[in-house]
């Protein structure tokens, strides 16, 4: 054996756990996906090939196209919400502020929750009648809704529910902040730039790459949002917090439809990677790499 | 990076982590282990109830026990169970025997996902004479049993006596027709303010548990054994009768009345109709003992439901709590030996007691009541032979028609679109989803 | 020019007020769910339900959390729980050294591009890979037990690798060098001197493993089918769904419970979260 094959046998070896894991535990199973979608298939019975059956079904399933929009409105809803409040809160952080270390303990602590804790919490803190948010909704006059109760409230509270759980991504672009240089503020201050001013024309193009890398995992993380509403309001009132990932469980593992949620899990996949793929086209003309 | 790393800090996390799980295999260890288990033939059996109603059980379980020295029964309590059981038989690993409710035992055996019970029958030692009707077929389907009967119920008007006399009702003439009921209940009904209301005399989302029943009571169904029925005249009646409530208590008023519909609060003091602040109920046999537990003072009596110009005599609507053993289990044997025992006349009575539901058997009628705890179990046992008596829409894909007399109910309850819309709409999608079972069902027959 | 500085100055004070209050009021609305939970915990059941809502208990009922770790199988569910993430913790952690120290300090064809795929599959979400991975685990037979929790994990996962990979691409390469002249092997550099520099990126990728396993609810509601074998996520949204959401009181107590540990991990160790969180962002 060549020392060259050795070397390809060494890093071989050492890449094994992924390379085994890869295939076992993500190409296996989508390569599998894209077969299931194409059969009939309930697990207690070997799957049955229907051809495009599945997808053609999906085409007129209105409770598909619901779920589709519904997903959509609250991704369009938290994507950028979490965004702002996120962006925000860290630069706030970055100021010259006191007790910064307890300030970020403070907005960090949510995100730790675990999401049933944290499904459990809200369900009760945006309870229509007992719920303590209300409460103080009336107490400043506000008028309170029905959160849950409502087909026009649940999908913002659902929003709510993620936004207070944002913390990670303040911790993330606080760091960010961190790293840009003073000397470019300094600067700006010269050329007469205002608080907005250098938030628009050092912070956020300094801190873009960052703020990207947040993007793209906000949008993955949304569009298959589950464990929160499966909690508070398990898809109602009237289908109206049925998103897309709670359909495709129920089709899978209440109604045994495996094909049919395969169907669906290919579908989810692709609309993931074409926006994954947009955004980083707007982003490689918008993102501001330092030293490249 | 450099600042960050101590290393008593490290030390420390993981002393604490590991000192934990010693503590927690200490904990865990302290658990004393079953002497009557060692040695015998272990089965699974999974119940949906806790509480005292799986007590009861428990106690049945220990008997088995200690009768015999060949099998051991470990009861566990599994919450959302259809989803558990499906799940785990398909996964391989079902448990011997598990509760079922009756909607579920059409699609569960359609899907092969069911023990059929007729080569056990030997075992079991039951026969189809000895039980009320009803209660023997929710555990067959197509002509094969997969079911038995552990605890049977009839669904039936509770209403709350003081009530009624309070705004000048005979508690003794409950509503014969809806619109009777409709007329009671406007009676009961006391606001409070704008939004709230302090007492209603009837809500059709109280508990919110069986959404398809209110049809029946017009005279309609959802499905009639070859097709889809959702928007039939009668089913469209009724839910113009739920859409009449919507509009005449108002959906934010009542939502905010019941909480939503999400957050049933059925055993609990809150629960509106043991607080007194619902005057009339749809509920079931069982509800007599939750009355004791939260407010035994109530003055409270049952009467058949009402139905549309009370054209339907004593229409109930039966319900039941089966055993099932699910495809795959490993001891199917011993599981219907268990099966059996729980079938025995004095053991079902244990149960029907406890539960204060009646036994599933045609028994119930010569047994004598002075001392069962429900105050109207005869009245109950006499409309489980009621000949309008109905049970859930015995389809395979109950599951999916389920969500879709939900999502029905709540659009209407929401006002969100009117009876004759959401009716049709769900006619359109069950339509859809019945003609592609019966084309899988006929591609896999020629496979 | 004093006066215009004086006016600057002013202006500063007054910026740090604005900010100072906005962060005060943002830390209210972070920090009063957690609040609420605890008290909620604290009250009776009429306490609870009393309108208008009580702010402080009149007394706090230590009692409902012995009540609540009696009504759920706490100990049952903890145990399993830190079965789960300890396991995890060890299979993530033998199994992603491994492969960040092949694509940090290895040289080989191909190497970014094979990195860029591994960065790639964090973007594959969950629920397409779940039913395919349900049917894998039930034909093995694994459905029911905590094994497809955390086996997988030993097989490395992206995230932890790219942690690694950052932290031992800034140890000088000639530390290896030497080695490799001794006539360490491969193995044996990675164990005897990457290894004891990387204790606080080893820390982090344990701690982020660990409250992710913790955390996950979906795969053990997929896997998971008897009572015995839940996690503290499942039983807690196990516990709420049976008791039908009347006890809130006893249902926030557990809801404590559960949140505790993570509470306490993170400030036993805050510095590492902090500055793991921070590093997966900067060089994102």
């Amino acid at each position: 054996m060549t020392n060259k094959q050795k070397h390809i046998l060494k890093v071989l070896a050492f890449l094994s756990p992924w390379i085994i894991g890869f295939i076992v535990f993500q190409l296996y199973p989508i390569a599998s996906s894209v077969y299931y979608s194409f059969c009939y298939y309930d697990i207690l019975r070997p799957p049955g090939f229907v051809g495009l059956d599945n997808y053609r079904s999906l085409l007129t399933d209105e409770v598909f196209l619901h779920s589709l929009i519904v997903t959509g409105i609250y991704a369009a809803l938290a994507i950028p919400l979490s965004l702002i409040v996120s962006l925000f809160f860290a630069i706030l952080l970055n100021q010259k502020i006191f007790g910064r270390g307890m300030f970020r303990v403070i907005y960090f602590l949510p995100s730790l929750i675990p999401m049933a804790a944290l499904g459990v919490l809200w369900k009760w803190v945006l309870h229509g009648e007992h719920g303590i948010l209300n409460h103080i909704l009336r107490l400043l006059h506000i008028p309170a809704p029905n959160w849950l109760g409502s087909t026009a409230w649940a999908t913002p509270a659902m929003v709510m529910t993620g936004i207070w759980a944002v913390g990670g991504s303040i911790v993330i672009y606080l760091a960010a902040l961190q790293d840009v240089p003073k000397s470019l503020y300094e600067s700006a201050e010269i050329d007469g730039a205002g608080f907005f001013g250098k938030v628009r024309h050092v912070t956020l193009p300094m801190i873009s790459p960052v703020i990207y890398f947040n993007l793209v995992m906000t949008i993955i993380a949304s569009l298959q949002v589950f464990v929160i509403p499966y909690i508070i309001t398990e898809g109602g009132p009237a289908r109206s917090t049925y998103y897309y990932a709670l359909y495709l469980f129920d089709n899978a593992f209440r109604f045994l439809r495996m094909g049919y949620a395969s169907a669906m899990a290919i579908i989810l996949f692709l609309i993931i990677f074409t926006l994954t793929m947009v955004t980083t086209k707007i982003a490689s003309k918008k993102v501001y790499y330092a030293g490249k | 990076m450099k600042t960050f790393y101590s290393k008593s800090l490290l030390s420390l996390v993981f002393t604490a982590i590991i000192a934990f799980l010693f503590v927690l295999f200490f904990v865990s260890g302290c658990k004393e282990q079953d002497p009557l288990r060692k040695g015998r033939i272990q089965i699974e059996y999974w119940e949906l109830w806790t509480g005292f109603e799986y007590q009861a059980m428990k106690d049945l379980v220990d008997k088995f026990n200690r009768s015999q020295d060949e099998i051991y029964v470990k009861m566990l309590s599994i919450s959302q169970i259809d989803r558990k059981i499906l799940i785990s038989t398909a996964g391989g690993v079902p448990p011997d025997i598990a509760g079922l409710m009756p909607g579920f035992i059409p699609q569960f055996a359609d899907k092969n996902a069911l023990e059929p019970l007729d080569p056990l029958m030997d075992i079991i030692g039951v026969k189809k004479e000895d039980y009320i009707d009803i209660y023997w077929q929710l555990g067959n389907y197509n002509g094969t049993q997969y079911a038995l009967p552990s605890t049977p119920a009839v669904l039936a008007l509770h209403y709350n006596k003081d009530i009624l006399r309070s705004v000048g009702l005979d508690p003794e003439n409950p509503p014969q027709t809806i619109e009777e009921l409709d007329a009671m209940a406007e009676k009961m009904m006391v606001k409070r303010d704008e939004l709230n209301y302090d007492r209603l005399g009837f809500i059709q989302t109280s508990p919110g548990w069986w959404n398809y029943a209110w049809v029946y009571f017009f005279g309609g169904k959802w499905f009639d054994g070859e097709n889809i029925t959702a928007n039939c005249p009668e089913n469209i009646r009724a839910f113009e009768w739920i859409e009449s409530y919507a509009k005449k208590y108002g959906s934010r008023q009542l939502q905010n009345f019941t909480g939503g519909f999400t957050s049933p609060n059925f055993d609990s003091a809150e629960n509106p109709f043991f607080a007194e602040r619902l005057g009339m109920v749809f509920q079931g046999v069982w509800l007599s003992n939750f009355i004791d537990k939260y407010n035994p003072d109530m003055d409270w009596a049952i009467t058949s439901f009402p139905s549309e110009g009370g054209r339907l005599k004593d229409s109930v609507m039966a319900e039941c709590n089966l055993l099932v053993i699910p495809k795959g289990a490993k001891h199917r044997i011993e599981a219907a030996k268990f099966l059996g025992f729980i079938q025995k006349p004095e053991n079902l009575q244990y149960l029907a007691l406890k539960h204060t539901k009646f036994i599933p058997l045609k028994l119930a009628n010569d047994i004598d009541y002075t001392d069962h705890p429900n105050p109207h179990i005869k009245e109950f046992v006499r409309l489980a032979q009621s000949e309008n008596i109905f049970s859930v829409p015995w389809i395979p894909i109950w599951t999916e028609m389920d969500g879709e007399i939900s999502n029905a109910l709540q659009a209407v309850w929401l006002q969100k679109m009117t009876a004759r819309e959401v009716l049709d709409h769900a006619q359109e999608r069950l339509e859809d989803k019945w003609d592609e079972y019966k084309r899988i069902k006929k591609a896999i027959e020629k496979q | 020019m004093p006066a215009n500085k004086k006016s600057m100055k002013k202006g500063n004070l007054l910026q740090s007020i604005v900010v100072h209050a906005l962060l005060i009021i943002g830390a209210i609305a972070f920090m009063f769910p957690l609040y609420w939970m605890v008290v909620t915990a604290l009250k009776t059941l009429p306490e609870v339900l009393q309108s208008p809502p009580l702010w402080f208990p009149k007394k706090l009922l230590w009692s409902n959390f012995k009540t609540a770790i009696n009504i759920i199988p706490f100990w049952t569910y903890t145990m399993n729980t830190v079965i789960v993430c300890v396991l995890s913790v060890i299979g993530t952690l033998i199994s992603s050294t491994l492969v960040a120290y092949a694509f940090s300090r290895l040289q080989w064809k191909g190497r970014e591009f094979t990195f860029k795929c591994v960065l790639a599959t964090m973007m594959i979400p969950f629920p397409v890979l779940m039913v395919p991975l349900f049917v894998l685990f039930s034909k093995i037979g694994w459905v029911g037990s905590l094994k497809p929790l955390w086996a997988p994990t030993f097989f490395a996962s992206a995230f932890n690798i790219f942690l690694l990979r950052q932290f031992f691409m800034t140890i000088p390469m000639e530390l290896s060098e030497a080695a490799r002249i001794d006539g360490c092997s491969e193995f044996g550099i990675l164990v005897r001197i990457i290894l004891p520099l990387s204790k606080p990126v080893l820390l982090v990728v344990a701690l982020f493993q660990f409250i992710y396993s913790w955390n996950d609810f979906l795969a053990p509601l997929i896997y998971l089918t008897r009572q015995e074998t839940f996690t503290l996520s499942l039983g807690l949204q196990f516990y709420q769904s049976q008791q039908g959401g009347s006890q809130w009181n006893y249902l926030m107590a557990a809801a404590t419970l559960v949140v505790l540990p993570v509470l306490v991990l993170y400030f036993i160790a805050q510095r590492y979260f902090i500055e793991g969180i921070s590093l997966t962002g900067v060089k994102g």
